[in-house]
This record gives structure tokens, sequence and C-alpha cells, in this order.
């Protein structure tokens, strides 16, 4: 029988290590901690896990190295990638390269344990990188026209040069109910790549939106600003974000995805499923 | 390199003046000596016919010891070279050297070239014949002048009876004048001249190169030295411009030229300045988020879990403090994050409005009048809408925290200017707040100069400047204190005719997770 862990952190700044095992092991969570790529693959030949925490600078491969091989390998395994250098090509190839979410160092607690808890509640669900994907009623099919992604965080629809977004499947469901939503004022300008939502769930976990585009908010969705977990429940229909006069849309197209059939995604993955 | 140009200056004028000078002196002293030695020749002329005249009557009495006479005291006389009378058949049959007479002259001999050169002999000989220059023995130029001596029926019935009547000639009388004098005159004007117009070509050389130096030499050896002192680095160095010809504008443009010079080393420097804060930013970025996730997460940590208020309130605060960190670095890596601008076309009072739009609140709470005067005729142009609402947001947001108390007033306005045949877009952003001290001035556009202890970076105002710099405008600031300051933002609205200088080197595009709201990046 193989030993398991929840956790797979892959760091080699001890201090981060260290902090990340104080506040994941109260949780009730099992931590296994390596310092480098090589480390990680041997780890993850030997042991089961259900999240992997991976630094993108580590000596010898990187965290995007490791990320190809888990989402090759073992697709439905989720792969947070954190870093102190949070620049936006960063953030935007970690999405197209499959990452569930992108953390930027420094973070506390609330948000770390935001963005673990969510990656293992679609591990719990064999939700990561599954498909047909469907959360009670709703689905990316829902979408109208043909949508863009930023991976599988946001979607973007175009409209007449308007764009309207909201978040794609590695969102809604896995939060535990949310409480607050901190979203852009109308007249603000987003940067693709940069956060620009923050949202606050009933755990007290803190969970940051990343723009999939750049552009000047039009609104904000009046109806998730009175009932912020609509995000949760309806993420492709009424549930959607904010819309964006965008203002370099062609040249950032390039960072985001279409996909075959608006259900099918990544299409690599075909319809298999990882036995656990 | 200037004494090169003199020198050949000098040499090439010299020459010029030496061959003019010298042809002119050559010409006249030709002409001296031509009228000298016509003069020279009519006297002695004259002198042969006086001789012939005055010996005739003793000829036809056929007193010879007079004609010897005559002929003696004749020959005495000074620059006579010699007084021969030959006969028919060249015999000298007198002369005052008493050696000479009774031997025979040659008709090959050159005093007989006038009526025998070519063999025969001819009796008339016209004045132009009579006379000949030759060498004498002494080497000096001798002045030869015969003159016929012709028979007459007088001669020929005088009772002597020694002329035939047939006889056409006698004999002839042969003059020779010494042209030592004329030649020594001659040479003497020669020289006269010649040292005239050494002396010439030495005056109009020194005069020349006296004023050479003083129109030439000198300010182009002031602009020699400018270009050395700019060369070295001193852009402050000007020229003086004393005069209005070729070399006073070309001060004036040297001049020109150093203060753009100094202007685009001003960019350049601030370019090269903002680039090494993105380096630095990034590098801060990546070594400070490691020790900065163990502080915030412990401490996140503890205060999730503290009980006691006193150290809950202390947690706090170190959390607090430590997110303040957070946005800082966030700060820096937004402004290293100076990617080079989006251009699409905008409307300038539309990225106004907008950001006085997001503004109006804070200003309305800090009880600030605003006026706002837009151009109605303001054209779209190529730019990155949001960079320019961030530097319309960041002066707006410096001129809200400009006052301190009574009367507030923030005047906004676009328009559009020509400036140095370039059409430009302008904002102007002004206030009536404190105003910033002459001191300041030169830095409020340095990264992290700020006023405003805690509550800015003191990156917003380089950011803009950094912006408006790739959009290849200008931003100004013109300021008193107590009276307030004006900030004026300058953009081209047709690109560049020339490929505009390389935008400074975006290093590293680290982005802060967060854009920290421009409302909080408060410089100056």
């Amino acid at each position: 029988m193989r030993n398991g862990f929840d956790v797979l952190l892959v760091e080699d700044e001890p201090v981060v290590r260290e902090a990340a095992a104080r506040i994941l092991r109260p949780e009730g969570l099992t931590l296994d901690r390596v310092e480098d790529v090589d480390g990680a693959l041997a780890r993850l030949r030997r042991s089961d896990y259900r999240v992997v925490l991976c630094d993108l600078m580590l000596p010898g491969f990187s965290g995007f190295d490791l990320l190809e091989r888990v989402t090759g390998e073992r697709p439905q395994l989720p792969v947070i990638l954190i870093t102190g250098y949070a620049t936006i090509e960063n953030a935007l190839a970690a999405f197209k390269k499959g990452a569930f979410d992108f953390l930027p160092k420094p973070f506390d607690v609330a948000e770390l344990l935001g963005v673990v808890r969510r990656a293992l509640r679609a591990t719990e669900l064999c939700r990561w990188n599954a498909i047909p994907f469907v959360s009670g009623r709703t689905g990316a099919a829902e979408l109208p026209g043909e949508p863009y992604f930023l991976g599988q965080h946001a979607w973007v629809t175009l409209d007449g040069g308007i764009a309207t977004f909201g978040l794609a499947e590695s969102w809604p469901g896995l939060l535990p109910g949310i409480v607050s939503a901190n979203l852009p004022k109308a007249g603000a300008n987003l940067t693709q790549g940069l956060s620009c939502a923050e949202l606050g769930t009933a755990d007290d976990s803190i969970h940051r939106i990343w723009a999939p585009l750049s552009g000047s908010v039009l609104e904000a969705n009046p109806a998730v600003r009175e009932d912020p977990d609509l995000l949760n429940r309806a993420p492709f229909t009424s549930g959607w974000l904010a819309r964006v006069a965008p203002s370099n849309l062609e040249a950032e197209l390039d960072a985001l995805t279409r996909r075959a059939g608006a259900s099918a995604y990544p299409a690599r993955n075909g319809g298999e499923k990882e036995k656990r | 390199m200037k004494a090169r140009i003199a020198r050949r200056v000098m040499v090439a004028v010299g020459l010029v003046s030496l061959t003019s000078f010298g042809a002119s002196a050559w010409l006249a002293s030709r002409a001296h000596e031509r009228e000298l030695a016509a003069l020279v020749e009519r006297q002695a002329l004259i002198l042969s016919d006086t001789i012939r005249n005055s010996t005739r009557h003793a000829m036809l009495l056929n007193e010879r010891e007079m004609v010897h006479r005559i002929i003696e005291q004749i020959g005495r006389q000074g620059g006579l070279e010699k007084v021969r009378v030959y006969n028919k058949e060249g015999e000298v049959i007198y002369s005052p050297d008493p050696a000479l007479i009774g031997t025979t002259v040659n008709q090959q001999n050159e005093a007989c070239d006038g009526c025998h050169s070519d063999g025969g002999s001819v009796a008339e000989l016209s004045a132009g014949s009579r006379t000949r220059v030759f060498r004498g023995e002494s080497g000096e130029r001798q002045l030869g002048v015969i003159t016929p001596i012709a028979n007459e029926p007088v001669c020929a019935n005088a009772g002597c009876h020694a002329h035939p009547p047939q006889q056409q000639v006698l004999g002839v009388l042969d003059l020779t004048v010494s042209l030592a004098d004329v030649d020594r005159t001659v040479a003497a004007s020669r020289r006269s001249a010649l040292l005239f117009a050494l002396a010439g070509v030495a005056v109009i050389s020194v005069l020349l190169s006296t004023l050479f130096h003083r129109w030439v030499g000198r300010p182009v050896r002031a602009l020699l030295g400018a270009t050395k002192r700019i060369a070295a680095g001193d852009l402050d160095h000007r020229l003086a411009v004393p005069r209005a010809d070729e070399l006073g504008q070309l001060a004036e443009s040297f001049n020109q030229m150093t203060s753009k010079l100094a202007e685009a080393r001003s960019m350049v420097y601030q370019s090269n300045k903002l680039a090494s804060v993105g380096r630095l930013a990034a590098g801060i970025a990546h070594e400070i988020n490691n020790p900065l996730t163990g502080v915030l997460t412990y401490s996140s940590f503890l205060l999730k879990r503290a009980t006691d208020p006193e150290s809950k309130s202390d947690l706090e605060t170190i959390v607090h403090e430590t997110k303040r960190c957070r946005d800082i670095v966030r700060g820096l890596l937004d402004f290293s994050r100076q990617v080079p601008p989006k251009k699409t076309s905008v409307d300038l009072n539309a990225i106004v409005e907008r950001a006085l739009a997001i503004v109006d609140n804070q200003l309305k709470v800090q009880n600030i009048q605003l006026t706002k005067t837009l151009a109605k005729d303001l054209p779209a142009f190529p730019a990155d809408a949001n960079q320019l609402q961030q530097v319309v947001l960041n002066l707006l947001v410096n001129a809200a925290d400009a006052f301190e108390l009574g009367d507030r007033q923030v005047y906004v306005a676009t328009d559009v200017k020509e400036i140095a045949g370039r059409a430009m877009a302008e904002i102007k952003v002004a206030d009536n707040g404190t105003g910033i001290p002459e001191k300041n001035l030169g830095r409020i556009f340095e990264p992290f100069f700020t006023t405003k202890e805690n509550r800015g970076t003191g990156l917003g105002l380089s950011v803009c400047w950094g912006i408006v710099t790739e959009h290849g405008g200008t931003i100004e600031v013109d300021s008193k204190v107590g009276r307030g300051t004006t900030f004026t933002v300058r953009l081209p609205l047709e690109p560049p005719a020339a490929p505009a200088p390389a935008p400074p080197t975006v290093v590293a595009t680290p982005a802060a997770p967060t854009p920290a709201p421009a409302a909080k990046e408060r410089p100056a």
C-alpha cells in the first residue's frame, strides 16, 4: 500500500517551508516537503498527494517543469504555483500550462489556506481536469459565442467590443460559501495577469481573482454585489463578474485559450479519470 | 588644427601676393629699362650726329689733325666707350685711342651688321638699324651707334680729290656707349621693387594673421575648447556669441545643440535611473518576499490563535505593518513594470473624465473645488489609455494632497498646442495649495523622492515621468510656495517622423499581484 499525504510542498526556502507546515498542520493536513523538482518527482512516484504547492524559482528545474510533468502524467492532481517573483508573464504562463492557481509571496494564513482548501476540494470531488464538468446545474457550455479562457481560472466572452468575464472551473462548487466579494469599481483599470477581485469565504479564507484581460471596468455584476455566492453557484450565467472595455485585446488573447468544444477541456486529458 | 589652418591661409596669401607683387614689379622694371634704353639710344644718336656734323668741316678741308682733336675730345666724355671712324675698306682712320688707328675691321664685325648683314651693302640706314646692343670685353652691355658718312658733291669736288664722285658712302662713324649706368639703375629699381614686394607680403601676412586670429582663430579655438569640455561631460558650458556672422551663428547653434544634449542626457540619466530602480525592485522583490512570507504567515497564524487581547493587538500591528511592506514591494514592482505603451487611438478628454470620476469622491470629501476646461477640438491620438489615465490620476491625487488650510481649488484643462512645429495635446493640472519648495523641484520626478512621510512610495511622479517620456512627450512642473503648483503634460499628436530614441530599457517586468491603486502612490 502506498503512503499518502495531503500536500506536497516544493520549496527551497526553509522559512517558507516551515511556515507553510505551521499553517497547514493545525488544519489536520499532512505535508511532505522537498527542496527541488527532482525530489518532487521522486516523491510523486512513491506517494500519493492531493495537492502540489510548488515554488516557481527552484535550483535546477523550475516550477513550470514540474507543472508540465504533473499535468502530463497525473492531470487530476492540482498544482498551485507560489512565487516571490510574481510577474504578469509568470501568472499567465502558469494558467496556460495548467496550474490550478497562482499564489504570490508573501501570503498570509487566509490566502494560503483558501487556495489549498479549494484545490483539496477539487481533488476530493474528482473535479480537477475532469470532464464533463458539471457543477450542479451549470457548465462552460452555457457561455454564449466562443469564449476564451484563462486556464480554468476565468472565462471571457466578447460582444461588440465589450468583454464580460467570470470564474471558470477552478472555482464553482469548491468554495464553502462566499461571504464577501471585493469587486472592481466602474472606471478602474484592470491589467491582465494582476489581481482584480478578492473573495472572502465562510471558512475565513481569502481568494484572489486574476484579471483575464486589461481594460477599463464598465461595471461589476450588481447581482454579485448583492449576493456574492452567485459566483459559486452560477459562474457561467448570472454569476458573471464584470464587464470591461478591453484596452489591448488583440495582444492579450495570446495568453488565453479556446476550447475545441465549450465543455471539452483541456483537450489533452480526454475523458480519462485518474484512479487514486 | 587652428594653427594649421592659419598657416595654410598665410602661405596661400603670401604666395598670391608675392606672385602679384612680383609680376607687377617685373613688368614695371621691364618698362623702365626700355624707357632708359630708348633715352640712351636717342642721346647716342644725337651725339653721333653731332660728331659727324662737327667733324664735317674739318674733313672737307681734309684737316685730319682737327678731326683727330675733335674726336679725341668727345671721346674723353664719360660714358663714351669708343669713337671710331672707318673708311670704306674698314680701316680705322680716326679714334681717340691711337693704337686702333690703322687697324681693319672685318665686315663680319657686329658693327658692320647694319649694312652688311646679308653679305651685300646698303647705302641708307634707318634709325633703328643704326643701333645695336652687345657685350663689351669687360662683360658690360654696350650700345653701338653707327653713322654712315655719305659722299657729297663738296667732298668729290674738294681740292684734295680724295673721293671719287660715284662713291656713295665714304666711311662710318661708330660710337659705342656703355649701358652700365642704365643697367645699374634698372637693377637698383628691381631690387627696391623686390624689397617693396617682400615688405608688402610681410605686412599683409602679419595683418591677415592678426585679423584671422581675431575673427577666426579665437572663436574657433573657443569652439574647440567647448567641444572638449562637452566631450568631458560639461554640458553647462556655453559659448559667448559676440558677433552675428557665420561663426557667431555657429556658436549659437553650438549652444543650442549643447542644451539639447543636456536635456537628452538628463532624460537618459532619468531613464537609466528608472531602469536601475526597476532592476533593483525586481531583485528586492524576490529576495524580500521569502522572509516577508515567513513574517506574514507566522504573525497571521499567531494572530489567528491568539486569545490574550494584548498580544492580539500586538500581532495585529505586526500583520498590518507586514502587509504594508508587501504593498510597498508591490508598488516597487508596479513601478518597474513599465512596459512600452500599447497605443490605441485615445480621447484625452474621456481619459481625464474617467480619472476625475475616480477621484471625484475624494475631492468632495476634502472640500476641494474642481474647475475643468476641456478643449472641444481635441483630436484623438495614439497613446496608451491606461497609462495616461494613471498619469492624470496621479497628478490629481497629488493636487488633492497639496492643501493644508483655506480655499482649495484644483484646475484641470486640456488643450492643443503647437510646440516647436509639432502639434501637442496638453493636460494641465493645477492647484492653489502649499507649493513645492525650490530645492525639491528638481527632485520630484526622482524615484523614491517623497515629502509625504508615511503616505507614499515616492514613485508616482517618476512613473508619470516614465509613461510620458515613453509616449514621446514632456512633463513639466511650475510651483511657488504658498501659491500652488501646475503640472503640464504634453503629448505629441503625431508620432515623430524620425524614430524616437530607444525607450528606457525595460528590465524585468515583475508584476505586483494587485495593482496598487494609484491613490496609494503619492510621491511629492
